[in-house]
């Protein structure tokens, strides 16, 4: 049985193997001449564990594939430690990362209030040292954010965070956080010093996932979520104005190592003005292709590249 | 019929009565809380000895882990309750004569419980029955009703019929001899279900963060995204601790309620 197994497991990579070769050694004969800008690139692209990374990083993959280049996709890595550690160690040439993150989480600091420019160009700054390079940051900023339902909206005139506090009676404010978000800084318990949440108020730890499906069918009534997330628009949830500045700022941008920048020049220019196109807009389209209609990340990737002009 | 299930013994569990054994029973009764002790000293140590940032105070302060730890050892503890109340009645009715041949579903069913993907179920109730302690704690005693309900039946199922046939020879009707004999002798096999079952309650009650549950898993999963080692280790150790409090306690049971002389 064993046996067996391995063997089916190794004609499928061969297989796959196959195809990606045929696919990689086709695209360029089938590109015109100018496509060919990016031949002898040689990449392994990653990715955290979730859509919004995932098809970030498929964006890259095709641009290159479209560009004559060669890529090992290993998109889907879980967590994003692991990611950023398989990076810095070479496992992987590159992935998108959050200024946020990267500011709390790697460089643990602590000052949230950063507005995204200076939030990026001290991230940048600060992992120099750690000789990672950070391409442009996105326009779009997938920060935390509340949503309610619509129906909840039009009922009490909710259109701004002051708004959930002020205009949702205290007995129907049960507001549903991750437990990432109740115990950091820049979570719970600053919002609720900067809009006046009374300590009084529900407050429930659910998963991240969950939370979205919680707040539609009304267990709670406001959801901690992120802004670029399709399952807001698909699920007919809305995302008030923030009216006091609080939230840190999460754009993304692709992070890579010295190594591959240096080897890799024609790449770090030919890749630096995509992430300027993708607005929040445009980046929770993308997720909820993924995650609503179901498509799959390379296609999705595909026809985002062709739309812009960039296949 | 003859095919016997493997009754599942908690490491360190001895059931012979020699007077040699006792001693290193007894001896081992008197190690597991100096090791609790031993675990908690570390812990706090490590705490005293780090110097926590503005992320880790969040969490590593005294109210925060007391509360999780009410929580973790009220949902445990429910579960574990509930376990009990269903898996023991559950077993003994399993092996009746009349019952004989329901046992496969049941131990089926059981199965099932145990295998479903414990944060899966969880989340799934709580989207359709409200998030909330309730929830979590009904998952919980899904998952762990397997050992007690198998080792309750296997421990009555490995009792020799001739003694069950010459109690009732003896003018024993079936429910004296269920009491009086086969009970009796099954006690250290289902007490061993009992133990791995409050074990692995335990650690699942970590999962309780997922549904508005609270717990332990407050510390271990912002420990674990937000790359604060000491926060995840804290919640850890503490799971640990937890866990074998609980299985001392049981294990001062199971000394208590094994029958002498058999």
């Amino acid at each position: 049985m064993q046996v067996k197994r391995t063997k089916v497991v190794a004609i499928a990579t061969a297989a796959a193997l196959a195809a990606l070769t045929a696919f990689t050694a086709v695209t360029p004969a089938n590109a015109a001449a100018s496509k060919n800008s990016l031949a002898g690139v040689n990449l392994v692209i990653g990715s955290k564990d979730f859509t919004e990374s995932i098809v970030l990083s498929k964006i890259v993959k095709q641009y290159v594939l479209a560009h004559g280049g060669k890529v090992t996709d290993k998109t889907n890595i879980k967590g994003s430690v692991t990611t950023r550690d398989a990076m810095t160690k070479g496992q992987i040439s590159l992935y998108w990362e959050y200024t946020g993150t990267a500011w709390l989480v790697y460089q643990k600091q602590t000052d949230t209030t950063l507005d995204p420019n200076t939030l990026y160009n001290k991230v940048a700054a600060a992992d120099k040292a750690n000789k990672v390079t950070w391409l442009p940051m996105t326009s779009f900023n997938d920060t935390y954010a509340w949503a309610v339902t619509k129906a909840v909206a039009t009922q009490y005139g909710v259109k701004t965070y002051s708004d959930m506090v002020t205009k949702i009676p205290a007995d129907k404010r049960v507001w549903c956080v991750e437990s990432e978000f109740a115990s950091r800084p820049d979570g719970m318990a600053g919002f609720k010093k900067a809009y006046n949440v009374p300590a009084t108020d529900t407050i429930k730890t659910l998963d991240t996932g969950a939370i979205y499906a919680a707040t539609q069918n009304g267990q709670c009534t406001i959801g901690e979520v992120f802004a670029t997330d399709g399952r807001i628009g698909a699920l007919g949830l809305m995302v008030p104005k923030e009216d006091v500045h609080y939230f840190p700022a999460y754009n993304a941008a692709i992070t890579t190592t010295d190594a591959i920048a240096k080897k890799y020049p024609q790449l770090i220019k030919a890749l630096a003005p995509i992430s300027g196109l993708i607005s929040n807009q445009t980046m929770a389209t993308l997720n909820a292709r993924i995650d609503v209609l179901g498509e799959d990340g390379d296609t999705v990737a595909k026809s985002w590249l062709a739309s812009v002009g960039l296949l | 019929m003859s095919k016997k299930l493997e009754p599942q013994l908690a490491a360190g569990s001895v059931y012979s009565q020699s007077a040699r054994l006792i001693f290193k029973r007894n001896r081992s009764l008197l190690i597991q809380p100096i090791l609790i002790l031993v675990i908690l000293t570390l812990m706090l140590t490590y705490i005293h000895n780090h110097k926590l940032d503005i992320i880790e105070k969040v969490t590593i302060n005294p109210q925060f882990i007391f509360k999780a730890i009410e929580d973790h050892v009220f949902l445990s503890f429910s579960a574990a309750v509930i376990i009990l109340a269903i898996a023991i009645p559950g077993g003994i009715l399993f092996t009746r004569p009349k019952m004989k041949r329901f046992t496969p579903i049941a131990l089926a069913l059981a199965n099932i419980g145990q295998a479903f993907p414990a944060v899966g179920l969880l989340i799934l109730a709580g989207i359709n029955f409200g998030f909330g302690k309730p929830v979590a704690i009904g998952t919980f005693a899904a998952f762990g009703t397997l050992p007690i309900l198998r080792n309750t039946i296997v421990g009555l199922q490995e009792i020799d019929p001739f003694i069950v046939e010459s109690a009732m020879g003896m003018g024993m009707t079936p429910r004296q001899a269920l009491r009086k004999i086969e009970l009796p002798l099954a006690v250290p096999v289902i007490l061993a279900g009992v133990r791995t079952t409050l074990i692995l309650t335990v650690g699942v009650a970590t999962l309780g963060v997922f549904v508005n549950g609270g717990g332990l898993g407050m510390l271990i999963i912002p420990g674990l995204k937000l790359n604060r080692q000491i926060v995840l280790l804290t919640g850890g150790m503490l799971t640990i601790i937890v866990a074998f409090t609980m299985d001392w306690l049981a294990r001062l049971a199971e000394e208590f309620l094994r029958p002498r002389g058999i």
